[in-house]
């Protein structure tokens, strides 16, 4: 039988390649994988951005001033209450924005700007506090934040207060004994009926993270799922957290201007610098770039692709159009059916009902055009309820979500339920929206926030104080 | 007869066989299950937490490349937080696995870029980060891993265009400190101060980024020569992330700076004991020396010779600090400058050059380290030490008025620059 | 044949030397173990201590004793609320080979413990090198399992983190039996070498001392690897055999097919390192590889096609002879079969290549590729010669018919369903 040494030259040419290259190994020099070297720069990359992160926003009509607005915007998520040695505070650098549109263009025609300052009374220590605070003016309190507010109308700037007191974090019974006073001190009544507040509060969410996202899961509907597990209720990821609150109450007819519905949403903006200056030492009043934007809840979490979120975020509503594509063809609809095959599979294109509920605003409920721009639309002709129903619209309670957002809407439910097409016997019936069941009974099985809402402003909870903050 | 039969029948089957283990072998496809909703929020002080609940999701579903992606962006952040170089290991195991099961995830290929900056492997993470840009062209994040990799490859003005395009899509702090930076190389000391001090106030409550950027923030103050302001922000970054090791490192030049030999040394010796970083060693080294104990700083110049070991045997690629060391000790100078000529190639930015020149220098060769320098300080940078070699190199060549011209510069911006060579640029001058 | 049996056991035992691999946790890092267990009615502590090359350089020389009675000290046991002290009674010291020629050391102590007079609660917690990185674990129980084999094996699990645990509470009772010590460790178990479990072919690159008997063991186990490797899909095992099937190839055919997919497959691994070098800046390497699977399919489908239309003409035209020798396939043909089935670089070479790149040990990459493709080759030789085999002894046994006048265009057909597949799976990647 011939073998390969009937081929000789084939063989001698693989030979000699494996000569050479073992004459070339001598030569090369070492080998594989680092440990950390040294440090070129190595300036972060993925820091999350908590100080600008808009969490949540809510707009009702006030119900015990039912003349007035009430809109909440909270930023920087997951705030632990033993916070130390840092504490949380807004950003000095940044613009938080409450964008009102009350003509359904997309474009806010009111805005109110907050801009915060941090003071620092003893700059030789790092202490937040060196001793209890009594007071929003305890020489105690070390790092204090205060805060301006501008209402902005076109290109008219007016400052509706300044220098206005933040309350501090809620450390513990030494150095915030009293803290209920400290925070209600921090209530400021500006001129025109407005009162505003802005610093740490409890976070009103509430929601099963941790088994939404193990895929997908639903505590109560787990043996339905693709990877079945028993049922059981669901937990609350989002307790035990604080938040930072702007809370800002305004009477209706400084918002309104023809129809009742106002679009509201929140933002925050960073000013833009580049490397090369004039002169280095230029004062920042802009040109500010928006890094943040929320309208409706959980768009840009569960809609907007990973790819697009830097771009979404700074967008302005206007254009939303552009994202109508997501809207239309929600890629989590598809998913439901994978995750749940015992349920009805929800359409997963053509869903013009998203369209209406979270980009133009349902007809008749709060419609305000046909312009898509992702914004909290409140109509603010429908007074609130005295029984407010967590699932709001789709229960019949019209001055819930997604007719604005009250602190105890349970938008999680509301929206897994109007992704699913399970709107509910009402909605089909008043708006021919879709209802597959038991779609309609979708729920992540936490209905509720662990803290009672407060019923006079600013109706956040106080925040959860450090010192007891696992018990 | 029948036994060829046999035989044969016995290796076809064998063939047969083989061809169907094999496809039993290979498994399913890479298709990854239902893709599952976006990132966990991530606790704002630490990676930790994220990475428990990230671990626990990949158990169940070990084909979720999302996840996996993730999961590699976090341990590059626990590394960061615990300087623990595993989980770089770690990181790159699972992002490749990321990148295996869905070949065009953003998170894992930014992910993968950032881990190459770490190694330094700067042509591959500019590659890859040009990869992230055709998946993404509009997510910030890429702009930073290419403009870093840029500035490491000596090519500025590619990198600031990068930065800038950063900076315009996503102000924060990771924007605002490559700005900075940017600054920073150009000379405009004022400008990136208050662009760190941006960086600082978006920072706030995350740990490692805001003692990070305070460290800066307190090295462009030493820099020119505001201990005072330095030492402030050295302290924050520790109060912010105590037993931060760049905070005490730096904190412990500052004393050396002040006279305060014996305070340094410690603060050096806690810097050292957790992360042994060479330069850090060095360091020590040098301060130990100062004090007057040479056999203290011999052993801790042996110790930095087997961090070099160890380096080389891990295969890392020759670092300019290592280089540097040894040209800084006269340690084998000549095999010192092949060094340095490695180091440069690899990374061709002022820094490099700019050992390279002292290497020549230091070897004698000073019309060859002439040039060099030349090209260290062509952005205009105003980096004392690197002023200072000049100024050496310019005494060198018997250009009496600007190696004096030269020094200067470099006392006036810091007249502590270097434990060992601020003494002798003062000689030089008398 | 003795000599040949004497030899691979050789390569083999070379095949796994004692290298020097940098510690696996790191070269600073202090690891730390704690084994609690009872021995009748006494308590012990078994504890270890793992110090990597930085740590041990610095501490110089290590007084056992002295060791022993410092981490007694730190280690803190509490019995029902009451800090009890650990007394050290025996200790091993060894310093295994680390990386870069450098020394590591493993220390074990027995802490004896208080004597149990029933039912009592633990507390523990070590307070040994507080603040310093390294592996942190305690285990309960003689028999419990420790994950790292008590600081031998740190596992690779990309979904674990280093253990962190320095405290751990137990309920325990004293046991049956007479208060033995803990044994401690000697000789080879004391030296420890880090069992790591290689993950094959791709970390022989890695390898840190490339000595000339490390490369030579090196390159065997790389032959070992390309001839298992060609077991996997892929490498037209199946386009080989059934070409040669179909062409009535000759055993000598079976071997160049052989030698012509190991020529093809290393030169089109050096090809694309060459690509991936020049091009290094531009083109990520990975993005290559759904191209190639593409030409390959490509290619595939074309032999397939120009055989089954040969066999088609020749049977339409010689229909009424059986059994008709079209005479032995060119070689130009035969190369344009070997050609395909080599041509797309296996994922293991091709691993291979760019860590080789990255690892700036191109030649010794290339040298194991070409190791790993004369694997490859033998195998698909083998495979291929077992189809010849299987062909001419089925044609001497005499079953003609039909179904054997078919085999030659059936070949072709599993060919061509074969360089389909692969286009068609390649299509949907280079998109």
């Amino acid at each position: 039988m011939r073998t390969a040494l009937h081929y000789p030259r084939l063989a001698f040419t693989v030979l000699g390649l494996l000569a050479g290259a073992i004459a070339l190994v001598i030569a090369v020099g070492p080998g594989p994988q680092a440990a950390k070297a040294s440090s070129h720069r190595e300036a972060p990359l993925i820091a999350t951005d908590p100080t600008a992160d808009n969490t949540d926003l809510y707009a009702f009509v006030s119900p015990d001033r039912p003349d007035t607005v009430t809109i909440v915007a909270n930023y920087i998520p997951f705030e632990e209450p033993a916070g130390g040695p840092n504490f949380f505070n807004f950003d000095p650098s940044a613009l938080y924005t409450l964008h009102i549109d009350n003509n359904g263009d997309g474009r806010d025609d009111v805005a109110y700007e907050f801009r915060f300052s941090t003071e620092t009374r003893n700059p030789n220590t790092f202490l937040y506090n060196t001793g209890p605070i009594g007071s929003l003016n305890d020489p105690n309190w070390n790092v204090r934040q205060f805060y301006s507010v501008t209402r902005v109308v076109g290109h008219h700037e007016t400052v509706l207060g300044s220098h206005l007191p933040s309350p501090p974090n809620n450390i513990g019974p030494r150095s915030t004994p009293n803290y209920a006073g400290l925070a209600s001190a921090a209530v400021n009544t500006l001129g025109g009926g407005i009162k505003v507040f802005a610093g740490q509060r409890d976070d009103p969410f509430f929601v099963d993270l941790g088994s939404i996202f193990d895929l997908g899961g639903l505590r109560p509907f787990n043996s339905l799922h693709l990877i079945p597990l028993p049922d059981a209720p669901g937990v609350d990821d989002v307790a035990g957290y604080n938040v930072h609150s702007i809370v800002l109450q305004v009477p209706i007819s400084q918002l309104v201007s023809g129809n009742p519905t106002i679009g509201i949403y929140a933002s925050a903006s960073r000013p833009k610098i580049r490397i090369l200056t004039a002169d280095g030492t230029q004062r920042h009043r802009g040109p500010f770039v928006q890094i943040s934007r929320l309208g409706n809840p959980l768009v840009n979490e569960v809609l907007i692709p990973l790819g697009e979120k830097d771009y979404w975020n700074r967008q302005d509503p206007s254009d939303d159009s552009q994202f109508i594509g997501h809207y239309l063809n929600p890629e989590l609809a598809a998913l439901i059916h994978v995750l749940y095959p015992g349920l009805p599979a929800p359409p997963a294109t053509g869903r013009s009902d998203l369209v209406s509920v979270l980009l133009t605003g349902v007809p008749t409920l709060n419609f305000t055009g046909p312009r898509p721009s992702d914004e909290l639309r409140l109509n603010t002709a429908i007074p609130p309820t005295a029984n407010p129903d967590r699932l709001g619209v789709l229960n019949g309670d019209f001055a819930g979500f997604p007719n604005g957002r009250r602190l105890g809407d349970d938008i999680v439910d509301i929206e897994l339920r109007a992704i699913a097409c399970g709107y509910g016997p009402i909605l089909h019936q008043a708006l021919g929206l879709c209802d597959l069941q038991p779609n309609d009974q979708l729920g992540d099985g936490v209905d509720a926030n662990d803290r009672p809402f407060l019923p006079t402003f600013p109706y956040v909870a106080l925040p959860k104080q450090g010192y007891d903050s696992h018990t | 007869m029948r036994r060829r039969l046999l035989i044969a029948g016995a290796a076809a089957a064998i063939a047969a066989a083989a061809l169907s283990l094999g496809n039993a072998l290979r498994g399913g496809s890479g298709q990854a299950a239902a893709r599952s909703a976006p990132a966990v929020g991530i606790r704002p002080d630490s990676a930790e937490p994220t990475v428990g609940q990230l671990q626990a999701r990949l158990r169940a579903n070990p084909r979720d490349a999302h996840a996996y992606a993730l999961l590699g962006v976090a341990y590059e952040q626990r590394a960061r937080e615990t300087g623990d170089p595993t989980y770089y290991t770690k990181a790159g195991g699972v992002l490749h696995r990321a990148v295996a099961l869905a070949p065009k995830d953003l998170v894992a290929t930014s992910g993968l870029g950032s881990l190459a900056l770490s190694r330094h492997r700067f042509r591959e993470a500019l590659s890859l980060g040009r990869k992230a840009l055709r998946l993404s062209p509009t997510t910030a994040l890429s702009y930073g891993i290419v403009g870093d990799a840029l500035v490491e490859l000596g090519r500025y003005p590619a990198a600031f265009r990068a930065f800038d395009k950063m900076a315009g899509l996503k102000p924060g702090l990771a924007s605002y400190s490559r700005i900075a930076y940017g600054r920073e190389l150009l000379g405009q000391t004022a400008g990136a101060i208050q662009a760190m001090q941006l960086a600082v106030d978006a920072a706030t409550s995350e740990r490692e980024p805001a003692a990070w950027a305070r460290w800066q923030l307190g090295k462009l103050y030493w820099s020119v020569g505001r201990l005072d302001a330095a030492e402030h922000q050295y302290r924050a970054a520790l109060a912010a992330f105590p037993g931060y090791v760049y905070a005490l490192d730096a904190l412990a030049q500052l004393e050396a700076a002040r006279g305060q030999t014996a305070k340094a040394i410690s603060l050096e010796r806690r810097a050292v004991d957790d992360v042994p970083l060479p330069q850090f060693v060095g360091l020590l080294g040098d301060l130990y020396r100062l004090q007057g104990r040479p056999a203290l700083a011999q052993r801790q110049y042996a110790l930095v010779g087997v961090i070099q070991r160890l380096l080389v045997a891990n295969g890392v690629k020759t670092d300019l600090e290592t280089a540097l060391f040894d040209i800084d000790h006269g340690i084998r100078l000549p095999h010192a400058l092949a060094l340095a000529r490695r180091a440069e190639a690899d990374r061709p930015s002022i820094d490099g050059d700019d050992v390279l020149a002292w290497a020549l220098a230091r070897n004698g060769r000073c019309a060859d380290a002439l040039g060099w320098s030349r090209k260290a300080l062509r952005l205009g940078t105003r980096d004392a030490l690197k002023l200072f070699h000049r100024g050496m190199i310019e005494q060198c060549l018997g250009h009496r008025s600007a190696a004096r011209s030269y020094l200067n510069r470099a006392l006036a911006l810091n007249p502590h620059f270097s434990i060992v060579w601020s003494p002798v640029a003062r000689k030089a001058l008398r | 044949m003795k000599r040949l049996v004497f030899l691979a056991v050789a390569v083999a035992a070379l095949a796994w030397p004692a290298l020097a691999l940098a510690h696996p946790l790191g070269n600073f890092t202090i690891n730390r173990f704690s084994r609690i267990e009872v021995s009748g009615p006494r308590l012990y502590v078994r504890y270890v201590l793992d110090m990597a090359e930085i740590p041990t350089y610095q501490a110089g020389r290590i007084d056992q004793r002295a060791y022993a009675q410092r981490i007694a000290e730190n280690a803190h046991l509490s019995v029902d609320g009451r800090q009890v002290a650990l007394v050290p009674l025996r200790s091993a010291l060894a310093h295994p080979r680390g990386a870069a020629g450098l020394r590591t050391t493993r220390l074990e102590v027995i802490l004896a413990g208080p004597l149990l007079h029933g039912r009592v609660s633990v507390s523990y917690h070590d307070n040994n090198y507080r603040g310093r990185i390294g592996w942190k674990e305690i285990v309960v129980g003689k028999a419990t399992r420790s994950i790292s084999h008590e600081l031998r094996a740190y596992p690779k699990d990309l979904l674990q983190s280093p253990l962190d645990t320095s405290s751990a509470t137990a309920s325990l009772a004293p046991g049956p039996g007479p208060d033995v010590q803990p044994a401690i460790s000697s000789g080879a178990s004391l030296e420890a070498p880090d069992r790591i479990a290689d993950p094959g072919f791709a970390s022989l690159v890695g390898r840190s001392h490339l000595s000339a008997l490390v490369i030579l063991a090196s390159l065997a186990a790389a032959l070992f690897w390309g001839a298992a490797h060609a077991l996997s899909p892929g490498h037209g095992k199946t386009i080989v055999t059934a070409y040669l099937v179909g062409q009535r190839g000759t055993p000598r055919q079976a071997v160049l097919l052989g030698l012509v997919v190991t020529v093809t497959h290393t030169i089109g691994v050096f090809a694309l390192g060459v690509v991936t070098l020049a091009l290094s800046q531009l083109i990520v390497p990975d993005t290559l590889y759904p191209w190639l699977n593409l030409v390959s399919g490509l290619l595939v489908v074309g032999i397939g096609a120009t055989v089954l239309r040969a066999r088609l003409r020749r049977g339409r035209r010689h229909h009424h002879h059986h059994d008709h020798d079209h005479g032995p396939p060119s070689l130009r043909s035969l190369l344009a079969v070997g050609v395909s089935g080599g041509l797309l670089p296996c994922p293991s070479a091709l691993v291979v290549l760019l860590a080789a790149i990255s690892l700036h040990r191109i030649a010794f990459g290339l040298v194991l590729i070409v190791a790993f493709s004369a694997g490859l080759a033998l195998t698909i030789t083998g495979i291929g010669l077992a189809a010849v085999l299987a062909r001419n002894t089925f044609r001497r046994v005499g079953f003609d018919g039909p179904l054997v006048r078919l085999l030659p265009a059936a070949s072709a057909l599993v060919i061509l369903a074969a360089g389909l597949a692969m286009t068609v799976k390649a299509l949907p990647k280079v998109s």
